[in-house]
């Protein structure tokens, strides 16, 4: 109600007009009623007194701002002006400062005329008179709502920060905790707040880190990157990662922590599992009877396997640099480097063979290969890179060279008499008109024909399989070099009718005497699967960028089955216990025509004979 | 055409392949000398100016390629033609570049060993 009484307001004025000055620096005026009113009303608060019973005797004109406040009213309560949920705090307050006389003071939400609840901060003091007693409450109501609001808007964020948030006291009780924090280890705040000591929610080991740090940290006021094994309220256990600095009061006593706490389990997860990717790898890696190495993708060595770093004898990744030019075999080395930075520079799978030089200065032969590990993106991430040893195999394989290098010559020379006998006895028989004899030493010839094509087929198809047959490239007359051929075949079999028809005449680039042997490799086969009567025919035709040179026999023919695999090593197509020879011939003069950049075909009927072409390209003559 | 009889020097290891290579040689018009040693050839070949030698390759302790080039080396014998034969096949930069004119594969053919020495004799 709003009363009429006037305020008791303090009217100790000064006795004399400077004795303000002498007594106390504040000033206590004589102030009028329509002084304290206007006073009053500019104050941006409400302002209101109550008597000493604590019922409210005066406001200020603020109390039009406010809806359910209307002193004009009677049996008016200030209560409907207070939300209903803060009311039950709010009389509270009213009622244990009216009955300890001490300040009153509260915040609560307040409904404004236009029916909306703003933050306010009430506060009241009594006054008391000489005996002690209450005469007078003089109050404020502030609006406080920005604030409130921003302190709720922080409040917010620490209770639901994506991190753990909590503050321990000087003995490591738990004072404050976020709502994330409580969440994560399962826990009510009532249950942690000032009942708990951090290190009861850790592990044994956890324990014992927590105090020998926690001691230090006071000191120091920082700490980061502490891990420690904290138990949940279920039992279950996480590890989390706690920085925290310390708070000191103005005398620099230690207050409290403000920690903050990350759940790293995941993180430890995903550490582990690679730890134990990375010892798998290695734990295969040693295991394998290989020499293993990884690069990174510019080619610097990353790792080497303990198997490779015993070989060597090199006692560290740091020892070998790029490039391995201190142990590969220096005639192995440019070739091997040419073909590493080959497959490096286009990504490619590398491999080579080189010798490596051991612990013990001897080189042994070793098959390397590499390959890049790429990213989703397609980018190189590493290399991979083995090195296993084919020392034995690569000296077995060079010692049959070797063997069958010896023994063809060694084959080869006594060959050479027997045939060279048996061509000058077949001359003087016929020079003497003994043909019967002639005869006989023709068919001997032909055996040491034969002798000396398995002798040759055999050696030259194990240097085309080792890489190894030589070649002698020239510019020949191509006509000459058939004619030539074709003469000396008429020679050898001159109970054959060969034919030859030749067309237009040509240089070539190419090895005369291995086209030879080409084209005596297909006659012979011609007559072999043909009778003596059958005709063979050569021919040779020029085209605008190759040359083809045919045999042509009317014999048994080749069937389509057969001619499919006719080219392949040591193959025998019709009836193999029928003809003789290793099956080389037309692989090796497949190889060679290879070689030549031409082709080899061939063209059959059963029982209607067979022509094999040769073509070859013609070099541009401009 | 020459009436002069061709002369022939043909040097080879091995005893049983020079008798044969004389006997075709002489019994289809040429003169033929033969011997194993490979070192006398420089001399046998400046005293005698053969119209062509025969070299084997692979002679006792020497290699008949090595020969080839001493040979063409001196003025006396450079300009005979000389031929090798190989039981080895023989690499394009080997029997041209020690300065033969062409190389003959053991074994043989003896129209084509005929053949080939009267492109060259």
């Amino acid at each position: 109600m709003f009363s009429a009484q006037t305020p008791n307001l303090n009217t100790t004025g000064a006795k004399t007009p400077n004795s303000h000055l002498k007594k106390s620096s504040i000033i206590k005026p004589k102030v009028s009623l329509d002084t304290f009113q206007d006073l009053a009303d500019s104050m941006p608060q409400l302002v209101w007194t109550a008597d000493s019973n604590g019922k409210v005797d005066y406001y200020n004109n603020k109390w039009r701002d406010f809806k359910g406040i209307n002193p004009t009213s009677s049996g008016f309560s200030w209560q409907p002006v207070v939300h209903p949920h803060d009311l039950p705090a709010t009389l509270r307050a009213w009622e244990s400062a009216l009955k300890q006389g001490s300040v009153y003071q509260v915040e609560h939400r307040v409904c404004l005329r236009d029916g909306t609840y703003r933050w306010f901060l009430s506060r009241g003091v009594p006054k008391f008179n000489k005996s002690g007693q209450i005469v007078k409450w003089y109050g404020t109501a502030t609006d406080i709502n920005d604030t409130v609001l921003a302190r709720q808007e922080v409040q917010h964020l620490y209770n639901h920060a994506p991190a753990g948030y909590h503050s321990l006291d000087s003995s490591g009780v738990v004072q404050k905790i976020n709502d994330t924090e409580l969440s994560w280890l399962g826990y009510e705040r009532q249950e942690i707040v000032g009942k708990i000591k951090y290190p009861q929610l850790l592990t044994l080991k956890s324990q014992k880190i927590f105090a020998k740090k926690f001691s230090i940290f006071k000191k120091t006021g920082k700490i980061e990157g502490l891990e420690l094994e904290i138990i949940k309220k279920d039992g279950s256990i996480f590890t989390g990662l706690i920085n925290a600095t310390a708070i000191y009061d103005q005398d620099g006593k230690f207050l409290l922590t403000q920690s903050t706490m990350f759940d790293i389990t995941e993180r430890q997860k995903i550490v582990t599992q690679i730890r134990q990717s990375e010892l798998s790898f290695r734990t295969l890696a040693d295991s394998m009877p290989q020499l293993v190495w990884t690069t990174n993708p510019k080619g610097s060595p990353l790792y080497y396997n303990s198997r490779f770093m015993a070989y060597t004898g090199l006692s560290s990744t740091k020892s070998l640099t790029r490039n391995w030019s201190s142990i590969i075999h220096r005639n192995d080395y440019p070739k091997a480097h040419d073909q590493w930075l080959k497959s490096f520079n286009q990504n490619l799978p590398y491999q080579s063979e080189f010798r490596l030089k051991s612990s013990v200065g001897k080189y042994r032969w070793f098959l390397a290969r590499a390959y890049p590990l790429k990213d989703p993106q397609g980018q190189i991430i590493q290399w991979f890179g083995t090195c296993t040893d084919i020392h034995r195999q690569k000296r077995i394989s060079q010692k049959k060279d070797e063997f069958l290098s010896i023994a063809s010559h060694e084959l080869k020379t006594p060959i050479t008499s027997i045939k060279n006998y048996t061509q000058v006895l077949e001359q003087v028989f016929s020079e003497k008109g003994d043909l019967q004899s002639a005869h006989l030493m023709s068919h001997l010839n032909s055996q040491v024909q034969r002798l000396t094509k398995l002798v040759t087929d055999l050696l030259d198809s194990n240097k085309i399989t080792s890489g190894k047959l030589e070649y002698n490239f020239e510019n020949f007359d191509f006509n000459q070099m058939v004619t030539s051929v074709v003469d000396d075949l008429r020679h050898a079999y001159h109970h054959n009718q060969i034919t030859l028809n030749l067309g237009t005449n040509t240089y070539l680039f190419g090895d005369p005497h291995r086209l030879s042997q080409v084209i005596i490799n297909l006659v012979v086969n011609a007559i072999k699967f043909s009778s003596n009567d059958q005709p063979i025919t050569i021919s040779t035709q020029l085209d605008s960028d190759s040359v083809s040179l045919s045999v042509k026999d009317q014999g048994i023919g080749i069937s389509a089955v057969h001619r499919t695999h006719l080219f392949k090593r040591f193959y025998r197509g019709v009836k193999a216990s029928q003809t003789s020879g290793l099956g080389l011939g037309l692989y090796i003069s497949s190889e060679i025509i290879k070689r030549h950049q031409g082709g080899i075909s061939v063209k059959s009927k059963v029982n209607h004979g067979s022509t094999f072409t040769v073509s070859l390209p013609v070099p541009d003559t401009t | 055409m020459s009436a002069r009889v061709k002369r022939v020097l043909a040097v080879d290891d091995d005893p049983y392949i020079l008798e044969a290579i004389k006997i075709i040689l002489e019994t289809n018009g040429y003169q033929a000398t033969t011997i194993r040693n490979g070192s006398k050839t420089l001399k046998l070949a400046q005293d005698l100016q053969p119209d062509l030698i025969l070299l084997d390759i692979l002679l006792m302790g020497q290699d008949g390629r090595d020969i080839c080039r001493r040979l063409k080396a001196l003025p006396k014998t450079s300009q005979i033609p000389v031929i090798l034969v190989s039981a080895i096949t023989v690499g394009a930069s080997n029997f041209h570049s020690c300065g033969a004119v062409d190389y003959i594969e053991k074994p043989f053919d003896l129209h084509h060993l005929l053949t080939r020495i009267a492109v060259f004799v």
